[in-house]
């Protein structure tokens, strides 16, 4: 499939009291029609960020670099005008947040939240909007969606809610849809319902979809491909598959370590020690060597780049350069 | 809207200031045809300050005239002042905080200190320096004087406002489907306002009887013959004790007035609010 997305040396920094803090830095990536791509990592290492970043949602005190490039079906969505990008929102890649709750305006009915997304984008009459959005909430699976249209947010579930979320984000039938942490605010059995849905409809409407999420189960069973995102970078870049079996980054290892499995005895879950640095002071050269096991003095000198380490697998480490390392 | 009315009609202080404005706006409105004689017409020498009786339920005045007709007009006047001045000031303070909370920061700090300037008047004061420059005072510009000079609390109340609501995630989410500026405000912004609109403008409305009631009690507000209760009460002031009726019933008009509109507006703040209930 042709590209839908291209996204290069994407960096968001934002102006702190503590300084300025480069929370994506230099990040690139590229979205085919139709896939899956999964960013994970720890909180504070730039998912959400570079979300944003993508559908230019950046406030200051934040700021996207100039050179960034950020290549939507061939255009640069860095140099559209304010209007024209609202053109691009919604219309053609949509976003939908972690917390439904928040999301959604409380003192507005939820079918009319959705019809307003709806007339964002096309000249439609009131009534019109509303059949968009009962259809929506059809197709998002809310039970007797006539009459929940005319709910407001808080009489429905965090399940429901997030299915009104997506019902907004789908509204104008966009190419991309951007998920951030879809289900974390949810209850288990609920965040399973969600993701179901978010595969089928992805499925059914032929959009491409990037994951961002925490937990590297959901990425498992969704994705076609994973970015591990660590201090504001992308560490590596797999198939899903490989990546699984073969991690090459031992942030990536260490993630994989952490997750609780059902086919093993479990006695003690591993740790990652220590905690995701501060964006306004990112370790120097490679940003994971003060909680690497694997730290040499080259990572504390030089940051590695993201270089191939097999068929479509790309890592930034200097382990595997040096694939001897017993030796040294 | 079904359940708002349902908790606003359960909540006793709501219902009581609801019944007592009721009452009150129904006399307002209905004047002409409840006042049983024209608030103007003297009715001669021998009918000079009468002592209630059936003629005459509230007596009459040192002129000759009905004293119950009188406060019939007196606060048919004070409710239409009340109510459109207070639409006027809503209208300018909701649209300059809105303005000052969504805009720019450098637009927000200019706005809000011109605010905070003016406030910083005393209100009867800025009115008093206002009204100098009137020749004549009529209703209308009495309405404008009034709604120009009270529309600087409902602004900071409607910033306030804002600036917590712009913040909130789903006007991130409105942004990311592509809403435009416009829509945003009017939309997502202005039904968040609305609540502490409706409560500041109820009050607001029985602090303008209130100051209405004090510029004409001042000689500044509405001119004789008209009848204004502010008026009615200065006039019987010389006479309380060989008359007391006539500023009696004008100022439990307007202690009445107030009361139904604090109570009201209190009613309003208690239950409007859908975030806390």
């Amino acid at each position: 499939m042709s590209e839908l997305l291209r996204v290069r040396h994407l960096t968001t920094s934002f102006v702190t009291e503590a300084g300025l803090a480069r929370a994506v830095d230099d990040v690139s990536m590229t979205l085919v029609g139709g896939e899956t791509l999964g960013i994970v990592g720890e909180s504070g290492c730039g998912k959400t960020v570079t979300g944003l970043s993508i559908l230019r949602l950046i406030d200051r005190p934040g700021h996207i670099a100039d050179e960034s490039v950020i290549e939507y079906q061939g255009e640069n969505l860095m140099r559209l005008s304010p209007a024209q990008l609202r053109q691009v929102r919604g219309a053609e890649i949509a976003m939908i947040f972690q917390e439904p709750t928040t999301s959604l305006n409380p003192v507005l009915a939820v079918g009319s939240q959705v019809a307003e997304a709806v007339r964002a984008h096309r000249s439609v009459s009131r009534a019109d909007a509303r059949a968009r959005a009962i259809e929506l909430f059809q197709l998002v699976g809310i039970p007797d969606p006539a009459t929940r249209v005319d709910d407001y947010p808080h009489q429905l579930s965090g399940g429901m809610q997030q299915r009104v979320m997506i019902a907004m984000a789908l509204s104008c039938n966009p190419k991309i849809l951007i998920a951030d942490e879809p289900t974390t605010a949810l209850d288990v059995t609920i965040q399973a319902q969600i993701l179901e849905l978010l595969v089928d409809l992805k499925r059914r409407l032929g959009m491409a979809m990037i994951l961002i999420t925490h937990d590297l189960g959901i990425v498992a069973g969704v994705a076609d491909r994973v970015a591990v995102m660590y201090g504001g970078q992308i560490v590596e870049e797999a198939d899903t598959d490989r990546l699984f079996r073969q991690p090459a980054h031992p942030y990536t290892s260490a993630l994989l370590r952490a997750v609780p499995r059902l086919d093993k005895p479990v006695v003690r879950l591993a740790t990652i020690s220590g905690t995701v640095p501060p964006a306004t002071a990112w370790p120097s050269a490679c940003r994971f060597h003060p909680r690497c096991p694997h730290v040499m003095d080259r990572c504390r000198a030089e940051m590695p780049g993201l270089a191939g380490v097999g068929r479509d697998h790309l890592a930034r480490c200097w382990l595997t350069e040096e694939p001897i390392r017993s030796d040294t | 809207m079904r359940e708002a009315l349902h908790r606003l009609s359960s909540n006793r202080r709501w219902r009581y200031g609801a019944i007592l404005l009721a009452v009150l706006g129904a006399l307002a409105a209905l004047a002409p045809l409840l006042a049983p004689y024209d608030p103007t017409t003297q009715l001669g020498s021998a009918r000079q300050l009468l002592p209630p009786s059936a003629t005459h339920p509230f007596g009459t005045d040192m002129f000759g005239r009905d004293v119950l007709s009188r406060v019939i007009y007196g606060a048919r006047i004070s409710f239409v002042i009340a109510l459109f001045s207070v639409l006027l000031s809503v209208t300018i303070g909701t649209g300059v905080g809105i303005t000052a909370g969504y805009g720019t920061r450098l637009l927000d700090a200019v706005v809000m200190r011109a605010v905070d300037a003016a406030l910083a008047i005393p209100r009867v004061f800025l009115l008093l320096l206002v009204l100098a420059l009137w020749e004549r005072v009529d209703v209308l510009s009495l309405i404008v004087i009034l709604g120009a000079t009270s529309w600087f609390g409902v602004s900071r109340i409607v910033r306030s406002e804002v600036l917590s609501v712009r913040e909130r995630c789903y006007m991130e989410a409105a942004r990311s489907l592509g809403v435009g500026h416009r829509r945003i405000l009017l939309y997502h912004l202005l039904p968040n306002v609305t609540t502490p609109v409706i409560v500041a403008a109820t009050l607001g409305m029985g602090q303008i009887v209130l100051i209405e009631a004090g510029l004409s009690f001042l000689g500044l507000g509405i001119q004789e013959p008209t009848a204004s209760l502010g008026r009615m009460m200065q006039s019987g002031s010389t006479l309380l004790v060989n008359a007391p009726w006539t500023s009696i019933f004008p100022g439990a008009v307007i202690v009445l007035t107030v009361i139904g509109f604090s109570l009201v507006g209190d009613g309003f703040r208690d239950t409007l609010d859908p975030r806390t209930t």
